[in-house]
């Protein structure tokens, strides 16, 4: 039997997820982040991404998640994030729509630095929902 | 004794108020439900966030970040304090409103430079009278509170703060303690004050160390704003649901008021209607005496 720890993923709106997982894989500030049960306690920031856990049947799940953090404890994790989307949840053609709408203004060279960074964020929101779409599909 | 026509305007106009106040009594109690299931559905966040960084401040004695910077060269005559003010867009909530602005008028006269960033209709026209400044362009509604409409408020103060403008951010609300007991709290949203955060129990046994990653600047960087807006996500659902409580409480005692009025006023309008009618035998029967007799 494979180990495993409580894994908690909240936002604002609801309970996303709450269970037991025996792995996942986090977006973090400097790329993906993998934690197994037993990890050594930690808190880290959370970039909006495709995060992926497997529930102890040994299946993957998706999510599309916003900005937040995680507090990984041996025992648990909590992850706090602004927004989590299952890909069933997404509608790709709005994602794409949103996608092209940020690339269009960021051609565009923002000179407002709000606009720039509302925009970039815009971006990689519509980018992490196509992908994790992307990824459900290709499983 | 009053006339008939008289008690009989009285009863209607009576009847039409309690239409009116048992309508906003069924809105408010419709409204209340649908705010206590987002109060419910935001909860686990607020206290998870809350926790966290009460944790980290623990863990991490030492932190030299831009939002715990208490700014504390800055004289008290200078100081730049900002308020975000919730009141109701609209009266008729029994003392919701009264409340709030009592609150935030004390809090007023003792800070030298207050900036208001004031919510609802009620308390902007009630700071408008009383002839403070408040800052323009913060026109949002607090009727059903949304996550996009707390985010952009929360980045607005973030970015004040940052810049500067503003060396204290503060939140004054309504908190449902439960349903009956409202009650007016005010929050310091920023800087981040080490005695704001409970100190958590230390675990038995082993003290836990954290690690950060990337870096602990790196990961308040991402956790303040959160718990920016979520604090502030908190204080707008928390204010509405208690706005709608209040407004239900007062409306069931208007109701109850109109239904007790009511009660009196038909008892007075029999009376009179008796009296009326007495009045009428006795003055037939006097009549016709008078021709029996001649």
């Amino acid at each position: 039997m494979e180990r495993t720890f409580f894994l908690e993923v909240v936002t604002p709106e609801r309970t996303f997820f709450s269970g037991e997982c025996s792995s996942m894989v986090l977006p973090t500030l400097d790329g993906l982040y993998g934690v197994l049960a037993g990890h050594e306690p930690m808190v880290t920031a959370v970039e909006s991404g495709v995060f992926k856990y497997r529930t102890p049947d040994g299946m993957w799940h998706f999510a599309a998640v916003g900005k937040g953090f995680a507090e990984v404890m041996p025992e648990s994790t909590i992850l706090l994030v602004t927004t989590a989307e299952r890909p069933r949840e997404i509608d790709e053609q709005r994602a794409r729509q949103a996608m092209e709408r940020a690339q269009q203004r960021l051609h565009t060279l923002p000179t407002d630095q709000q606009e720039y960074t509302f925009s970039r964020a815009a971006l990689e929101r519509a980018k992490a929902r196509l992908e994790a779409k992307r990824m459900q599909r290709k499983k | 004794m009053t006339g008939m026509k008289e008690i009989r305007d009285h009863i209607k106009s009576v009847q039409q108020t309690l239409k009116i106040t048992n309508a906003m009594y069924l809105i408010s109690s419709a409204n209340l439900r649908r705010a206590r299931k987002q109060l419910n559905d935001v909860l686990p966040y607020f206290t998870k966030i809350y926790n966290a960084i009460a944790d980290i401040l623990q863990r991490s004695p030492e932190l030299n970040h831009p939002y715990f910077d208490r700014r504390l060269h800055i004289p008290r005559e200078e100081r730049k304090i900002g308020y975000i003010i919730l009141t109701g867009d609209k009266g008729l909530a029994g003392a919701y409103n009264h409340n709030v602005l009592q609150l935030a008028e004390e809090r007023m006269k003792r800070t030298v430079n207050p900036r208001l960033f004031v919510m609802g209709h009620v308390g902007r026209t009630y700071f408008a009278d009383q002839g403070y400044q408040m800052e323009p362009s913060f026109g949002f509604g607090v009727q059903d509170p949304t996550m996009a409409q707390a985010r952009t408020i929360s980045e607005i103060m973030v970015e004040k703060f940052q810049k500067q403008e503003l060396d204290e951010v503060h939140l004054i609300y309504t908190e449902m303690v439960t349903p009956l007991e409202l009650r007016v709290r005010e929050l310091r949203l920023l800087p981040l004050v080490r005695s704001d955060f409970p100190r958590l129990k230390e675990q038995k046994g082993f003290r836990r160390t954290m690690d950060y990653v990337p870096s602990v600047d790196a990961v308040l960087d991402n956790i303040v704003p959160g718990y920016v807006k979520g604090m502030i996500f908190g204080g707008l659902v928390e204010s509405f649901c208690s706005e709608q409580n209040a407004r239900m409480t007062a409306m069931q005692t208007a109701n109850d008021n109109a239904s007790d009025m009511l009660k009196k006023l038909s008892l007075s309008y029999n009376q009179a209607r008796q009296t009326a009618i007495t009045q009428e035998i006795t003055e037939i029967v006097g009549g016709s005496g008078l021709f029996t007799q001649s």
